[in-house]
């Protein structure tokens, strides 16, 4: 992991710049004075050498011919004191007289003589040469042969060889020189890392938001190093930012980001954010349930492969990628091993300034479906039966008007039938009313005191044609006198009328239903038997469930609601009672409806 | 053609049933009353009616399961039913291909419609037309 000490590291501070820069300077300063001082020295250093050698050549050229005149006389100890004075007086450093064997005859410097006196033969002198700081001259003497004057310039040897100083100096320009090169260098590359990062700087400010794309080519320098190790450093800052506010909450503090986080797990709903491919950087506690998966697991993983079913990896591909707002919702079974479960998953692309990415919700909705399809059963079946009474309505209500001459009897008995469909469509509407009041929470009772008695004679007045209709014995069997409740009438009316109905309706032909009354000191009790299909004991308390449909085959296209059971013993319980039920599959069944005889305890709903 | 005038109404509503067969034979057809699928089946067999009027929802055998065993069967295969229906209920065209249906009759319903439309199919001495059933399905 890089730390911000690294990249101090990598980064040289501006003040070793600026140093490097005097240096250079310095260096262009040394160099520059050196080489005009080494110039200046060496014009003037020829010129005198140039001067000097021009003297020497006069004066030699006049010594020659003084000496030549002395050796021809013989005069040889002239001749050497010649040499030697003119050696001292003239500046010269060396004077000499050399035969063609190299015999020195005369010398400024009398030691090196070799021949003290004149030899008869002289050997011929070789191709004479002059050079700085030495001159030869032939010496052409009458009678004995040719010699050479050899003359040395004085001080020529300090003269002409490279003094310390100049070496010095060389030296020192040559390093600066070097250093320069260096320098040079050294600067060339820096500045190139730093051209690299400008442009990606200007790239940046053009609105290039990719991190990625503002690295540039580390061959450049420290600084190009630096630059990329700052780029990827920001983009693992801010994954890590991302994962941390996960919905991309503003958290003003980290706090903030806490909250956010732990509200975003407590959540019912699986939550997901993707990047621009679909890659998974935050998921709350309920996604990795529905998901099957550990959180840690889900993070950086593809989303698609986590889901792995084929139409909801399809559905959510448009998320990935742009920009551009784009929802999608699928409703699919998502867990194998529940197939029943439906899950709704909704997509939605989160537009942020600098990353696309999408937020993706997990919901079940196996209990909203499993609602809507029972409404939907129950509005079909609650149509269906407000459609037979209408029926039969419209039935003898027509027969009755076509045929104004129907005798009496039969008019009464059309009458009766309307009436008793009226009221069978009352019920209907009282129990989807009372449905809707219970779903609501605002169903109240309106109690006030209730002759059981008529009550009753209501009952048998109702389900009287019904039962003849049907051939079915309907018996009431009560006591002469029945006593006085306290209870909501309507409702208890609605409880003891589903029970009725239902035992017609399972009861076949040629059947017997009993209506019977009983009571103790604080109860009153209303059995209702049939001798009908009967209920298994498995079923006998799922018969008072809301929409509850019995498996048995044997009701097959008998139609119900679902409702009229639990809402019997619903409005009973209202009331403080309760309806029991004891039955015999294939004998019968008996429904008991018990209430209390004082005023009900929990009027309020 | 001796059975011609026979009809066989079949609903579980005994007001119903009542009121139908009272109409019909008002009209002069000889009537037969079943009120579940399963004797419906056994009278269309036994009796050969020109016309059977039967309502969807009925127990032990719907409307759709008897309309497509009276298709099945070559005894049966010719008689056509007026099926009492929802409103609304809609029959697919694959269903309706399946059975004997030709009448979709929507409840509540009048008597007089009922009785005319049997009288109609009565008076087709052809097979009839299944036309109106697309009609009145659609």
């Amino acid at each position: 992991m890089t730390t911000p000490g690294h990249i101090r590291r990598l980064l040289p501070g501006d003040e070793s710049v600026v140093a490097g820069l005097g240096l250079g300077a310095a260096a262009v300063v040394v160099i520059t004075s050196a080489t005009l001082w080494w110039v200046t020295v060496h014009a003037e250093r020829d010129a005198i050498a140039r001067g000097r050698q021009n003297t020497a050549q006069v004066l030699t050229g006049a010594l020659a011919q003084s000496v030549e005149t002395m050796l021809s006389n013989d005069e040889l100890s002239s001749v050497r004191r010649l040499l030697t004075d003119v050696g001292r007086e003239g500046g010269f450093g060396a004077l000499r007289i050399e035969l063609g064997d190299g015999g020195i005859i005369a010398d400024s410097d009398p030691a090196r003589i070799t021949h003290q006196s004149i030899p008869n033969v002289w050997p011929p002198v070789g191709e004479l040469t002059s050079g700085l700081g030495f001159l030869q001259l032939p010496l052409r003497v009458p009678g004995k042969g040719e010699a050479m004057l050899r003359v040395e310039l004085s001080g020529d040897a300090e003269t002409l060889a490279p003094s310390t100083a100049e070496a010095w100096v060389g030296g020192v320009s040559a390093g600066a020189l070097a250093a320069l090169g260096l320098l040079y260098r050294v600067v060339r590359r820096r500045t190139r890392g730093l051209a690299a990062i400008s442009d990606a700087l200007r790239a940046a400010s053009e609105g290039e938001k990719e991190p990625r794309a503002l690295e540039v080519d580390e061959r450049h320098g420290p600084q190009a190093i630096a630059w990329n190790t700052l780029l990827s450093e920001l983009l693992r800052l801010r994954a890590q930012q991302s994962m941390r506010s996960g919905v991309e909450g503003r958290g003003e503090s980290s706090g903030a980001v806490d909250d956010l986080a732990a509200a975003c797990d407590a959540l019912w709903h699986g939550l997901v954010v993707v990047d621009d491919e679909l890659r998974v950087r935050y998921a709350n506690g309920a996604a990795a349930v529905f998901l099957a998966s550990r959180r840690e697991g889900l993070l950086g993983a593809e989303l698609t492969a986590r889901i792995g079913d084929q139409e909801i990896a399809a559905a959510l591909r448009p998320l990935a990628g742009g920009n551009q707002r784009t929802r999608v919702v699928i409703e699919r079974a998502i867990d194998p091993t529940r197939d029943d479960a439906v899950f709704r998953i909704s997509g939605r692309t989160i537009g942020q300034r600098d990353s696309g990415g999408a937020v993706v919700l997990i919901e079940d909705v196996t209990q909203q479906r499993v609602a809507d399809r029972s409404r939907n059963a129950f509005v079909a079946q609650v149509t269906h039966e407000l459609r037979t009474p209408l029926t039969n309505m419209r039935l003898y209500v027509e027969s009755l008007l076509e045929k104004p001459d129907t005798d009496e009897t039969t008019r009464l008995q059309f009458m009766n039938i309307i009436n008793g469909e009226v009221r069978r469509l009352e019920r209907i509407v009282g129990d989807m009313l009372s449905v809707s009041e219970i779903e609501a929470g605002t169903l109240k009772l309106t109690t006030d005191d209730v002759r059981l008695a008529a009550l009753m004679e209501d009952l048998e007045r109702d389900f009287r044609h019904p039962a003849k209709a049907k051939n079915i014995k309907l018996k009431f069997t009560l006591p002469p006198k029945l006593p006085v409740v306290v209870a909501d009438r309507d409702k208890i009316l609605l409880a003891v009328s589903n029970l009725i109905g239902n035992a017609l309706k399972y009861t076949p032909e040629g059947g017997e239903v009993t209506v019977r009354f009983r009571e103790d000191a604080d109860r009153v009790a209303i059995d209702v038997s049939d001798t009908g299909l009967g209920i298994s004991e498995d079923e006998s308390e799922l018969v008072f469930e809301r929409f509850y449909r019995s498996k048995d085959q044997r009701i097959d296209g008998i139609s119900g609601s679902g409702l009229g059971l639990p809402l019997a013993r619903q409005v009973v319980r209202l009331h403080g009672g309760d309806i029991t039920l004891v039955s015999a599959v294939g004998k019968g069944s008996t429904f008991t409806i018990t209430l209390p005889k004082s005023a009900p305890l929990s009027i309020a709903a | 053609m001796e059975h011609s005038r026979n009809v066989l109404v079949a609903d579980d509503e005994p007001y119903i049933t009542f009121m139908i067969s009272a109409r019909l034979r008002e009209a002069g057809f000889n009537v037969f009353v079943a009120h579940n699928g399963v004797d419906a089946l056994e009278l269309a067999v036994k009796n050969a009616p020109r016309v059977i009027v039967s309502d969807l929802q009925m127990p032990r055998m719907d409307g759709l399961e008897l309309s497509r065993r009276l298709r099945a069967d070559a005894q049966t295969s010719h008689i056509p039913v007026i099926m009492l229906t929802a409103r609304g209920h809609k029959l697919t065209p694959s269903e309706l291909a399946q059975t004997n249906i030709q009448h979709l009759l929507p409840k509540p319903f009048s008597a007089r419609e009922l009785v005319g439309i049997v009288e109609e199919i009565c008076a087709d001495t052809g097979g009839g037309t299944r036309d109106h059933v697309r009609d009145v399905a659609a």
